[in-house]
This record gives structure tokens, C-alpha cells and sequence, in this order.
């Protein structure tokens, strides 16, 4: 869910058009707007990072089409 | 949009995994799977993934829905604190149409009680701070995933000192359930799918006791890839004979957890001996609020003791769905008695339920 504002220990965070408050005092520092939050029954659980979830993807995409010619 | 949920959508990539994961699976015959959580079971299903791989493999949908594994003790509970206490109850939707004894939370709404449901436990506080001359209850459901939602409630309610709010826990410990399953021998499975958001909050280390059954397992987000990336990792690993927990959804999931979160549970809570709903006493099954915050335990301030907990009322055989002894279209009341509208047990009613997931997306995907 994307952070739109943050006062205090809450945020606001919009999904698919749908804003909600939420928690975010047991993050590990304060996320800012803009940024992407992990959110569970209005809990921010982590603020997640849209970089590492690139080269997550990139490197799925490279053990796949290796594993892929492996088996050829 | 969320553009780091997106790329876990990729379609191509989606694609290629999927074939590659048919063609590996092509070499087993009966394999089975158990996803834990229900979320999992429901986006399984969305994603069409549920059947595309039989008769090599099959998914069995696990106890993973915590509004269903609460008990009809705990049911009994909250409407014993409604009628003999009078007091207001606060909690999620989802527990609100779960029968018991022929009634449901929303019955007694209906009939003038007062229930208000929130979104998260801390909306809790300004229900009880705008409705002070009644006293509330929060009945604080769910996993390891909501309990720190509760903590921070009672950390709220501790700090305001607010007089007519207490809470009542009805949280379980998916850690517990895992082994008590493997103990009772129905663990009849050759991998596991565990839940991503609890393993966010507990650190993925904390199924450890998995490896005494031998069943590999993973770790596992909620988006197309992430799901078929865990089931390519599970099939390795069965593949391999190879044991323990592998994380597959690291973008989300560190190996310690979420420390704060951790802390927190630890500060209010005391795991303890707890009823699940199909598995009955489950030895620390459960979190209670701790002996030094018991004057906001609604058990103990209102004395809630040794209330009679009546018999099975209906054919209802969510039991054995939780535990993956039977699927939702073996129980004769599916679709027939049973359906969202008129449920007989709360795996009908919550969106993580395994009935209501059946009853939903098989009809959509035919
Ligand atoms: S279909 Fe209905 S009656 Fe049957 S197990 Fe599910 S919830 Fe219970």
C-alpha cells in the first residue's frame, strides 16, 4: 500500500483507490510518502523496497530460464 | 498502484514458471501440498492454479483462517459477556456470522446489543472513548499477524488509562498448530506452503519444529510469482529429499522478524494451552494477556468462568476441512444447507475460510 502522508504513528496509505489509516509505530524508522508498506488489519509490518523486489524479479527470471535450458 | 506488488504479477514470467513447474511435477504422482494459510487457499484458487497441476499434484487447504479455528468456548465468551455482562463488543467483521449454538454475533446486533466492528484493534480506543458510558470489550482474533494490532491496543489502553475498554484474546499460535498437526499424524503431506504475512512478523526460523516430521517447507508471499515461485522451491526440495524451511518471499520476510512487533507480543502476551476449533486443546496453542495486565483481561474482570459450552448443533464438518482430512465438497451440507448466506460454520463465512473459497471460485473458474 502506498503512503500518502504520516502523522505521528499513523499513516495514510491508499490501495486501488482505497485510503486507509494505519499503524506504524513497529516499523524500523518512518516511512515517508510515496513509499510501499506491507500492511496487515491496519498494522504496517515493513516498508518494502522497490529495488530489491526488482532484482528479486531479475534474478527469478534468470534461475528460470537457466533451470528452463538445463532441461532442454 | 502498487508497483512493487506489480511485478509480481508479470505474466510472461508467470507463464514460463508455470510450464516449468507442470513439467517438473509431471515426474510425481500424488504429490500434496498443504497451504496453511488461508489467504493462500483463496488466491490458489484466483489464480487457477488450484487444479492445473492434478493428478500430479494436489493442494490440501490447511487451519490457517483464525476467525475460523475459534473455538465455540470462545464464542461462548463473547455472547456470555453480552448477555450476563452487558457490556459492548468490538471486533472484526468476519467473526461477527460465525454461528454458534444457532446464533451469531450479528443476530445479537440485530436484536439491540451493541457490537461495533473495526478495521484495526486501535479503532478500538475511540469507539470505547466515544461511547464512555458503556464498557467495551475487544475481542482480539487472530494470528501472530494481529496480535501486535491488540498490543498496541493495550499498550493504548494502559497509557490513555481508559476505565471501560479491556480485552479478551481469542489469539492463537500458528507455531503451536503446525506441530500439534505432525503430533497427531495429519500431517499427511509432502511439503508445506507457510504463511507469508506471520513469518513477516515472527521471522521465517519460526516453523523450526517442522523439521521433526521430516516435511520440507517454504515461506511464501501472495501474488502470482510468489506463489509459484514457493511451489517450484517445494518441488525442489521434495525433488532433492531435501528437509527444512526456506524463505521465498525475502522481499518481505527477514529471518529475525519484525523485532519491535516481537517485543511488543512479548510485553502483553504469555503463550498458553488453547482450544481450536476441529483439534480441540492444543498445548500452547494460544496467547493470554499476561498476569500484570490483568485488570484489562475482560476474563478477569468480569470472571468469565467455566462457561457451559453447548454440543455440536449442526452437521457442520469445518473440523476436518481445517485439518485437511476432507475438502469442503465432501461435507453433504456444501452448497446444499450450507452456503455464504446461510453458513453453518465459519469456513463459509470468513474471507480466509476454506468453504467460502471453494463455494467462491469454483463457480467463478467453472
Ligand atoms: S460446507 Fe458448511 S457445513 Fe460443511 S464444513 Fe463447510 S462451513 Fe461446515
Amino acid at each position: 500500500m502506498k503512503v500518502l502522508n504520516v502523522v505521528d504513528d499513523f499513516c495514510t496509505v491508499e490501495i486501488n483507490g482505497v485510503k486507509k489509516s494505519c499503524f506504524i509505530g513497529f516499523l524500523e524508522r518512518k516511512p515517508e510518502e510515496g513509499e510501499y508498506l506491507l500492511v496487515h488489519a491496519g498494522m504496517a509490518i515493513k516498508i518494502l523496497d522497490y529495488q530489491s523486489a526488482q532484482e528479486i524479479i531479475d534474478e527469478l527470471a534468470l534461475l528460470i530460464d537457466g533451470e528452463l535450458r538445463d532441461s532442454e | 498502484m502498487n508497483k512493487s506488488f506489480d511485478l509480481f504479477k508479470d505474466r510472461e514470467l508467470a507463464k514460463k514458471l508455470f510450464s516449468h513447474i507442470k513439467s517438473k511435477v509431471s515426474h510425481f504422482s500424488n504429490l500434496k501440498i498443504m497451504e496453511f494459510c488461508g489467504t493462500h487457499t483463496h488466491n490458489i484458487f484466483q489464480y487457477g492454479f488450484r487444479y492445473a497441476f492434478q493428478p500430479n499434484l494436489k493442494f490440501i487447504a490447511g487451519p490457517g483462517c483464525p476467525v475460523c479455528v475459534t473455538s465455540d468456548n470462545e464464542l461462548a465468551e463473547a455472547f456470555w459477556l453480552l448477555e450476563k455482562r452487558g457490556v459492548g463488543v468490538i471486533t472484526y467483521g468476519d467473526l461477527l456470522k460465525v454461528p454458534y449454538n444457532g446464533k451469531s454475533l450479528f443476530d445479537y446486533r440485530s436484536e439491540g446489543f451493541s457490537i461495533e466492528i473495526v478495521y484495526s484493534a486501535i479503532d478500538a480506543l475511540s469507539i470505547a472513548k466515544k461511547k464512555s458510558d458503556k464498557e467495551w470489550v475487544f475481542l482480539g482474533v487472530g494470528f501472530e499477524t494481529t496480535i501486535p494490532a491488540t498490543s498496541a491496543l493495550l499498550d493504548l489502553v494502559v497509557r490513555t488509562g481508559i476505565k471501560n475498554l479491556s480485552v479478551i484474546s481469542f489469539h492463537k499460535n500458528t507455531k503451536s498448530i503446525i506441530s500439534a498437526l505432525g503430533s497427531l499424524g495429519e500431517l499427511r503431506v509432502d511439503g508445506i506452503l507457510l504463511p507469508g504475512h506471520v513469518s513477516a512478523v515472527v521471522g521465517w526460523q519460526y516453523f523450526n519444529d517442522i523439521n521433526a516430521f521430516g516435511i520440507p517447507s517454504v515461506v511464501v508471499g501472495f501474488e502470482p510469482l510468489d506463489i509459484l515461485y514457493g511451489i517450484k522451491e517445494l518441488i525442489d526440495m521434495i525433488e532433492k529429499g531435501e528437509r527444512g524451511i526456506k524463505c521465498a518471499y525475502k522481499r518481505a520476510v527477514q529471518e529475525e522478524g519484525n523485532r519491535k512487533m516481537l517485543d511488543s507480543i512479548n510485553k502483553f502476551f504469555d503463550v498458553t494451552d488453547c482450544n481450536w476449533r476441529g483439534l480441540g486443546n492444543i498445548k500452547n496453542g494460544g496467547f493470554e494477556i499476561k498476569p500484570e495486565y490483568s485488570i484489562y483481561n475482560a476474563r478477569k474482570r468480569y470472571k468469565i468462568e467455566n462457561i457451559e459450552v453447548l454440543s455440536k448443533q449442526n452437521q457442520c464438518l469445518c473440523g476436518d476441512v481445517l485439518i485437511g482430512k476432507i475438502e469442503p465438497i465432501e461435507c453433504p451440507s456444501f452448497d446444499v444447507l450450507c452456503n455464504p448466506d446461510a453458513p453453518l460454520g465459519p469456513c463459509m463465512v470468513s474471507h480466509e475460510g476454506t468453504c467460502l473459497a471453494y463455494y467462491k471460485w469454483s463457480r467463478i473458474n467453472g
